[in-house]
């Protein structure tokens, strides 16, 4: 079995499994959708483009079985996950921290994951940056970011 | 286009704010553009929210002064480091890296900007005289016609793409159907939309293209850290004499054309031009010997045809509303969220904005040219700033960008969930431009082929009675089965010798 692992096995099939959810999903919410005599039904298109992406997952699937097993290439695991995970929580926090807060601390983490050492300079570049951009949004550009609770 | 409109564009442009802000435009361009990884699309997609304070033509300057000058920004790093900061730079190294570490890195930055200059503004010359033409021969477009022209610019874009057609094939799908999300505009029937009042308006393309593009590449990053080489030399600006330029004529000429006519072409971009530019250019010299060893014809022909795509890539954009690559479909985006929609009706009912764009463009090649040579040493240093640093600033351009697009934290989660499919994807090499460009297309794609189907009572088969939709798609047939058809005629002309 594990001889039938690489990336575009993986892929087609993962591919295909999430197309055919999402076909799923449009037939049982096309049976309650109501459509006038002569219209178009509104779930036709997104049909016609689910079966291509299902019959091109699986042809990549099919391709896969042909190719010999491969690795996903030589990556820092560890690294990506972190990152990925600060991303998550940087996310739910900012609606209820504000941008201020959580922007400052997502740059010095995003930094500090990656390996970079000069602590100082790398909160001081995360605070600057953080301000500046929240000034120029905020204030220059007139758009709205999470603000701190307390200053609301 | 009528003298009026462009002593309009001049004036809008001549207005102080607007020029001040397309010069910052242009350095934050260049800047992104010489950070190895980000390139052009990334740098688009985090200035966009940025324009949505400013004026419609105010921002088509800046997102015209990014997409030229990012192009040419990569080309400071493939000269001095070796490293090209764009992939539409690879050919730059070539000859640029090692002219560099002959001592001439100020030579070569010179070349490489007036390069970049000239076809720029060649390219954009030809913009000015085609677009027009175009979109007068558009006005003959219904539906159908529209139809077959995306499926020819979907399909063609995906048969290019890098990695395999299949793998571009299902990105344009899925770009198509991430458009469908969200309230249908022509029922009103919510779809895929899970109850969810956030998701009922669909997914905006700024988070997407974030989250593709700018959030997978900082996850790229994190797994495969390495330090940059420092740069050869302290780099500083310095233009050849005009006799050296004018012995280069021809080869100005050929990349200019080859520039702009890929550009036109979708799909192909600036990276196969610069390298098919280069390679004629070689074939062509007499001093093809010392290609590769800093040959200024080399690096040239590159630069030139690299620049040159950018004017022809917004013809069918700007003519048909077809963006031919990520990066122009980034641009059609910004123009829609500014209200204004590329194609015929844009010259019909705005040919002043379309003047402003073509005046603008130029424009931005001046300012590139200008920047550069009064900040190329400024430019240099940048190269010096540790790549760690430089993501974590691009993390919280990231969470602010998609944010201050509709106020909504979903859209932040739409950019983060879009970062990490876009690095999966990008690990077993789907190609990433298909997904932008068939999810900005999307919407015209639906409404279309509903039209289309309704005029012709659910009868897709009688889409090939419209003449002008029939060539197209017979051409759209015919580009993919053309590598079986080239196949076949191998395996039948080898037949006689067997």
């Amino acid at each position: 079995m594990n001889g039938l692992l690489n990336s575009n096995t993986v892929f087609g099939a993962l591919s295909s499994l999430v197309g055919g959810i999402f076909l799923f999903l449009s037939f049982r919410q096309a049976e309650v959708a109501f459509v006038l005599p002569g219209d178009i039904p509104p779930f036709l298109v997104p049909k016609v483009f689910l079966v291509l992406w299902i019959a091109l997952s699986l042809a990549i699937l099919v391709s896969g079985l042909r190719l010999p097993p491969s690795p996903l290439g030589e990556q820092n695991h560890a690294r990506i996950v972190m990152i990925a995970v600060l991303l998550v929580v940087v996310t739910w926090l900012m609606r209820s921290l504000g941008f201020m807060i959580v922007a400052p601390v997502a740059a010095f983490a995003t930094c500090a994951i990656l390996g970079y050492r000069r602590h100082l300079l790398n909160a001081a570049v995360a605070v600057l940056a953080s301000g500046a951009l929240y000034l120029l949004l905020t204030r220059v550009a007139e758009l709205s970011l999470p603000k701190i609770p307390v200053f609301w | 286009m009528i003298l009026e409109n462009f002593l309009g564009a001049l004036s809008h442009l001549a207005d102080p704010m607007t020029l001040f802000i397309m010069v910052i435009a242009t350095v934050v361009g260049i800047v992104i553009g010489a950070l190895p990884g980000l390139g052009t699309v990334t740098a688009l997609a985090m200035v966009l929210p940025f324009t949505f304070a400013l004026s419609a033509p105010q921002a088509i300057g800046v997102l015209l002064a990014i997409y030229v000058s990012s192009i040419f920004g990569g080309s400071i790093p493939a000269v001095l480091i070796n490293v090209p900061g764009t992939p539409q730079s690879a050919a730059t190294t070539f000859d640029g890296y090692p002219m560099a570490k002959q001592g001439r890195a100020d030579e070569a930055l010179g070349w490489v900007t007036v390069a970049s200059t000239i076809g720029g503004i060649f390219s954009g010359l030809v913009l000015i005289f085609a677009a027009p033409e175009l979109a007068a021969f558009a006005i003959r477009f219904g539906s159908i016609e529209t139809l077959a022209l995306i499926v020819f610019s979907l399909t063609t874009i995906a048969w290019v793409s890098a990695g395999s057609t299949l793998k571009g094939l299902l990105a344009g799908v899925v770009g198509l159907a991430l458009s469908t999300v969200g309230v249908d505009n022509m029922s009103g029937v919510e779809r895929f939309t899970f109850g969810n009042l956030q998701l009922s308006a669909g997914f905006h393309a700024v988070p997407i293209l974030i989250g593709l593009f700018a959030l997978s590449e900082v996850l790229l990053s994190s797994g495969q850290m390495v330090s940059m080489p420092r740069p050869v030399t302290r780099a500083g600006f310095r233009i050849a004499p005009f006799s050296s330029w004018w012995r280069l004529r021809r080869t100005l000429l050929r990349s200019s054309l080859i520039g702009t006519f890929l550009g036109i072409l979708p799909g192909i971009g600036a990276t196969a031009a610069s390298l098919l530019a280069y390679s004629q250019a070689r074939a062509a010299s007499p001093n093809r010997d010392k290609f590769g060893t800093g040959e200024a014809e080399g690096l040239v022909s590159s630069e030139v045809a690299n620049n040159a795509v950018t004017g022809g890539a917004l013809v069918p954009t700007l003519a048909l509303g077809i963006p031919g690559d990520a990066a122009n479909a980034v641009m059609m985006g910004a123009l829609i969220i500014h209200g204004i929609t590329p194609g015929v009706q844009l010259f019909a009912n705005n040919p002043d904005l379309v003047a402003f764009i073509f005046v603008a463009l130029l424009a931005s090649n001046v300012m590139m040219f200008l920047t550069s040579a009064l900040a190329s040493r400024v430019f240099t240093r940048i190269l010096n700033i540790p790549h760690a640093l430089i993501l974590g600033v691009v993390v919280i351009l990231s969470l602010a960008g998609s944010y201050v697009v509709r106020a909504s934290i979903m859209d932040v989660w739409v950019a983060v969930i879009a970062g990490m499919v876009g690095y999966g994807l990008r690990l077993v090499n789907v190609p990433l431009a298909p997904i932008v460009i068939g999810f900005i297309l999307g919407p015209s794609f639906e409404t279309s082929l509903r039209q289309g189907l309704i005029l012709t009572q659910m009868n897709p088969l009688r889409f090939f009675e419209h003449p002008i939709a029939a060539t197209i798609f017979a051409i759209t047939f015919l580009v993919m089965t053309w590598p079986l058809i080239r196949k076949l005629w191998g395996r039948g002309k080898r037949q006689p010798t067997l």
